[in-house]
């Protein structure tokens, strides 16, 4: 066993020592080896892991256990060791446009405007159609300056930018950070079409919370080293089992009592608890999902205090 | 490749320190030229090569800071804010993210040259034999070339350092070195080792930014009277069409070489 801390929590977890079987399925990626070292230091020391075509796996772990590394050795703009492949061939010598990556904290050029970013990323896209087209609204106008864009602005606009054309594996790095209740709600919907599409996406954030919704696989990280990786419901199995939802001022919340997959649920002051089976927790949050119950209202944690669990945002 | 390029181009000349050294060169040059055009005229001498004499010094020096600074920290912003990342992990090589800050970078300076120059013609205009235009338009060639050479110099620098403000101090640094620093050595060695031309042609060689100057005044003067004991040695050794080709390999070489190591150098660090 080994220990993973989410917000306010410390969880244990197993310990991965091989490679994840997909019996069945050719894997999308493969990492074999993965070191990363800085200097005399250890960024990453992955053990090997596969992904399936049309997957969305979270890697979550606290800040410097090695998220971001593990991406940039995933999209090559990271040196290391060991070997990853994409549809069984050296990723390196993927076609072009293959792999789309987001890194963390991006600042495109202010001076740019947001139509002259889609179309640098056009041409990157292997010259080919769209797989899916973002929803009405998500890309701020096109004339517009980055520079003239708020953080949540410019952070569609490079999702939007990423996303384009038919990426094999999309790798995002943090995606939701800056984004309100509904820019999240449609980068989800977003990443859901891509991957109905075919596409595997590897999701980096502290916390799995704001993705529980939509990711099929969780891949946790502690110091460089996986220590989990599997199932979503798996992971959410290890979690406390209360999920808090915060109410919107003037609502009672009476409407998500009654999801099926809750057992009991209790209001305290603005937040209503709703408990669940290990098993049921990733039900009763696609439950939570399709009220329409953004990600940002929602913590899975301690069953005492929705201010101690495994946040998004605090109150 | 080109697409990158273009971008780059487009967000850095946008950029107000960009406008602002592109119209502070243009207003320079057509001032020095108009200076120049008049100091000279009272001399007896011709037009065109005077003035454009005057402009060769300001044209080797400001747009070649321009390019070096410019191309150090369009890398290297490239590098801080994940641009470069983004482009990499879509399949472009490393040095087409290279060439690709290059070309934009060498664009913009010679953007700020061909201001200058045109204002520079605009001034010499009603003095100017025909006959002296392919001189100036040889000018206006060798000083672009001089901008792409550091550049070049400038992109290495960027993917050398690891911070904006690094890149900006060496960037400079090496352009000082080059436009001022290496000269002052020559001249303090040449006269304590008793330097003989070889070696003062060496040392216009290892300069890209001395080995332009003395290609534009070979190709304003055939004679290389200006250039003295070097010009004369160039013109004896190589002939004109020799001297000319091997400055002009030079200064190729002062681009590729750069770039090469900038490559190389990017291969082997995170972007």
């Amino acid at each position: 066993m080994s220990a993973i801390e989410a917000p306010g929590r410390t969880m244990e977890i197993d310990l991965v020592t091989h490679a994840e079987s997909m019996t069945g399925t050719r894997p999308r990626l493969s990492a074999h080896g993965l070191v990363k070292r800085y200097g005399e230091r250890v960024a990453l020391e992955a053990s090997d892991f596969e992904l399936p075509p049309a997957t969305i796996a979270a890697i979550v772990g606290p800040n410097g256990s090695g998220k971001s590394t593990l991406l940039g050795c995933l999209a090559r703009t990271v040196l290391h060791d060991g070997r990853v492949f994409l549809d069984g061939e050296p990723i390196e010598r993927s076609a072009p446009g293959r792999v789309a990556y987001l890194p963390q904290r991006l600042r495109l050029p202010a001076t740019a405007t947001v139509g002259e970013v889609l179309a640098l990323f056009r041409r990157f896209a292997g010259g080919v159609a769209d797989r899916v087209a973002p929803p009405p609204g998500f890309v701020p106008d096109e004339r517009r300056p980055l520079g003239q864009l708020s953080g949540g602005q410019a952070q569609r606009a490079a999702l939007a930018a990423t996303l384009q054309g038919r990426p094999d594996l999309v790798l995002l790095d943090e995606p939701l950070a800056n984004l309100d209740d509904d820019a999240r709600a449609a980068t989800m919907a977003l990443l859901a079409e891509h991957r109905a599409a075919g596409a595997t996406i590897l999701v980096a954030s502290p916390t799995a919370v704001d993705l529980l919704a939509v990711v099929d696989r969780v891949l946790a990280l502690r110091d460089g080293r996986i220590v989990h990786i599997g199932p979503a419901a798996s992971f959410l199995g290890r979690l406390p089992l209360v999920i808090w939802v915060r109410l919107e001022a003037g609502t009672s919340g009476d409407d998500l009592s009654g999801l099926p997959a809750a057992l009991r649920s209790r209001r305290e002051g603005d937040w209503l608890a709703l408990e669940c089976r290990e098993e049921d927790a990733v039900e009763l949050l696609r439950e939570l999902d399709a009220r329409g119950v953004p990600a940002a209202r929602i913590r899975i944690g301690g069953p005492e205090d929705p201010t101690r669990a495994s946040p998004l945002d605090r109150p | 490749m080109i697409a990158l390029a273009g971008f780059h181009f487009r967000t850095i000349a946008r950029g107000r320190s960009s406008l602002v050294a592109v119209i502070g060169f243009a207003m320079a040059t057509g001032i020095v030229a108009l200076l120049g055009l008049d100091s000279f005229r009272q001399l007896g001498l011709g037009a065109v090569s005077p003035a454009a004499v005057a402009v060769l010094n300001l044209a080797l020096l400001l747009p070649t800071a321009l390019g070096a600074l410019i191309g150090a920290l369009t890398v290297t912003a490239g590098r801080e804010t994940g641009l470069l990342a983004m482009i990499r992990a879509r399949g472009l090589s490393i040095a087409g993210l290279i060439g690709a800050a290059w070309l934009a970078v060498t664009g913009v300076a010679w953007l700020a040259l061909v201001a200058g120059f045109g204002l520079a013609a605009l001034v010499v205009a009603g003095n100017v034999p025909l006959g002296d235009m392919p001189a100036f338009v040889g000018l206006l060639i060798v000083t672009m070339a001089a901008a792409a050479t550091a550049s070049a110099v400038g992109v290495l620098v960027g993917t050398a350092v690891r911070t904006r403000l690094q890149a900006a101090l060496v960037a400079l640094a090496a352009w000082f070195v080059l436009a001022v620093g290496l000269d002052l050595v020559v001249v303090g060695l040449g006269v304590f080792l008793r330097a003989g031309e070889p070696a003062l042609l060496a040392a216009v060689l290892a300069n890209p930014l001395q080995a332009a100057r003395v290609l534009a005044l070979l190709l304003l003067d055939a004679s290389g009277s200006v250039l003295g004991p070097v010009g004369a040695y160039l013109l004896m050794r190589f002939d004109h069409l020799g001297a000319v080709a091997l400055l002009a390999v030079d200064l190729a070489a002062w681009i590729g070489a750069p770039l090469g190591g900038a490559i190389l150098l990017l291969r082997h660090r995170d972007l």
